[in-house]
């Protein structure tokens, strides 16, 4: 069922690809896959390209993929091993999700932090404090690792 | 007795909001009145034998825990209800009402994993089960099934994604027909397919599904019975987002009501708590607004958790 459903997805994504995000297998191993995010331009992450991995459990979609970023990044709710912070990786996990809406609700948490729930607790301080400090360490960070 | 005070006692019932009954609006005909755990009936038992009560009330708790624990399969054969009870030997108020099922013809049940999918996946077998002991049902429940489907699409749900956890419930379904002996759908085949991660885990995933369907569908009748853990009420996508949908999220009385009221069935609850004042498991009835035109299903619920019980006479 996993490899049926994650071939439905890549093909679901080649029609209608969301925007600002791609994603598909590296090699032959469907099971393991590359994505890109364009930082939104309503963001301090505008101008830089993101890649991450995803790694899909043999139980997909009853489990939820694996998703981290590869291109180092300054977010409240993304760590310097490039974990990602987001209930739908984790418990919200639901088997009607798909990669094209966990890259979605990625690209809303480059807009909108939620530094309620950090990863990087430094991070989500200056969020929270001093926002204009924030945006100038993130577009630095996207000038310098994402471009 | 109104239905406030009878809240904090409904299926699925730690003491919080999101457990209050469903509207009346709803159909569900709840017969609260049998209801153990009304303000004025804790009193009473507060006052004459508390202590004791709350002990027993531990024990049963921590033999529940070990008893539907998470290593146990997706669901079990048929045991008789005696095993149950010797579980619960040294909790005479939970021994006391499984004696009265017992005494009622109760005397089996089918156990099915504390995975936080056990509503789903027992009311799923019963549903299927009791299918198989009525074929003539067959045609009207796959009916349901599809315009349950439909409904699932017209809450922007993607058609092919609900066709694949569909497709193994219909599969079953379409196997009680079957004339061919060696395919045609039994209780032991039933089972078999149950213990099957893949067929067993797009079962619950299709009946999640659909109760978030009935939910949003008829968000007016739910609205007011959408809260979080921490008693915050949510908008019902939110609340099904992140209490219906995902796999291990335990079903309270709202999705036990939406999922009946889905697949119109009648589904009789027995409640083994170990707070009966009389000793006895009270049953509760939950229809959908046209009554249902099936034999009530029976679950039995033992706080946090679902099997499937038996009468055999």
């Amino acid at each position: 069922m996993a490899l049926k459903r994650i071939n439905k997805e890549l093909i679901d994504l080649g029609r209608d690809p969301p925007s600002s995000c791609s994603a598909g297998p590296v090699g032959d191993n469907m099971f393991s896959w590359q994505a890109t995010i364009m930082g939104p331009t309503d963001s301090p992450y505008s101008g830089g390209v993101f890649f991450l991995t995803i790694t899909f459990p043999t139980d997909y979609p009853f489990k939820p993929p694996k998703v981290s970023f590869r291109t180092k990044i300054y977010h409240p709710n993304i760590n310097a091993n490039g974990s990602i912070c987001l209930d739908i990786l984790r418990d919200q996990w639901s088997p009607a999700l798909t990669i094209s809406k966990v890259l979605l609700s990625i690209c809303s948490m480059l807009t909108d932090p939620n530094p309620d729930d950090p990863l990087v607790h430094d991070i989500a301080h200056l969020y929270k404090t001093d926002r204009t400090r924030y945006e100038a360490t993130a577009r630095e960070w996207t000038r310098k690792y994402a471009t | 007795m109104n239905n406030q005070s009878s809240s904090s006692t409904l299926p699925g019932s730690p003491p919080r909001p999101r457990n209050a009954d469903v509207p009346e609006a709803e159909g569900a005909q709840f017969k609260s009145s049998n209801l153990p755990g009304n303000a004025k009936l804790s009193e009473e038992l507060d006052t004459y034998d508390g202590a004791h009560r709350s002990q027993f009330y531990e024990l049963g708790q921590k033999l529940l825990e070990e008893s539907m624990g998470r290593d146990r399969p997706l669901i079990s054969p048929p045991t008789t209800i005696h095993e149950l009870r010797a579980e619960y030997t040294g909790a005479p108020s939970f021994v006391a009402q499984i004696d009265s099922l017992l005494n009622r013809g109760y005397t089996k049940i089918i156990r099915t994993k504390g995975d936080g999918n056990c509503f789903y996946r027992a009311l799923g077998y019963a549903y299927l089960s009791s299918l198989v002991d009525s074929p003539n049902l067959v045609y009207s429940a796959k009916s349901v099934i599809e315009s349950g489907s439909r409904m699932m699409e017209r809450n922007f749900m993607d058609a092919d994604i609900i066709s694949t956890f569909c497709e193994p419930l219909m599969d079953l379904v379409d196997a009680i027909g079957n004339l061919d002996p060696n395919k045609v759908l039994t209780h032991k085949r039933l089972l078999s397919a149950f213990l099957e991660d893949e067929t067993s885990n797009c079962i619950v995933t299709y009946l999640r599904l659909l109760t978030t369907a009935q939910i949003q569908s008829a968000s007016d009748d739910y609205a007011g019975f959408l809260f979080d853990d921490s008693g915050e009420q949510l908008e019902p996508t939110e609340f099904c987002r992140q209490y219906v949908d995902p796999l291990g999220k335990e079903a309270d009385h709202v999705q036990v009501a939406a999922l009946c009221r889905a697949l119109k069935l009648h589904i009789r609850i027995a409640y083994l708590d170990g707070h009966s004042p009389d000793g006895q498991a009270h049953f509760q009835d939950i229809t959908p607004p046209d009554g249902g035109n099936n034999k009530p299903l029976i679950l039995i619920y033992r706080p946090g958790h679902y099997d499937v019980l038996i009468k055999t006479n």
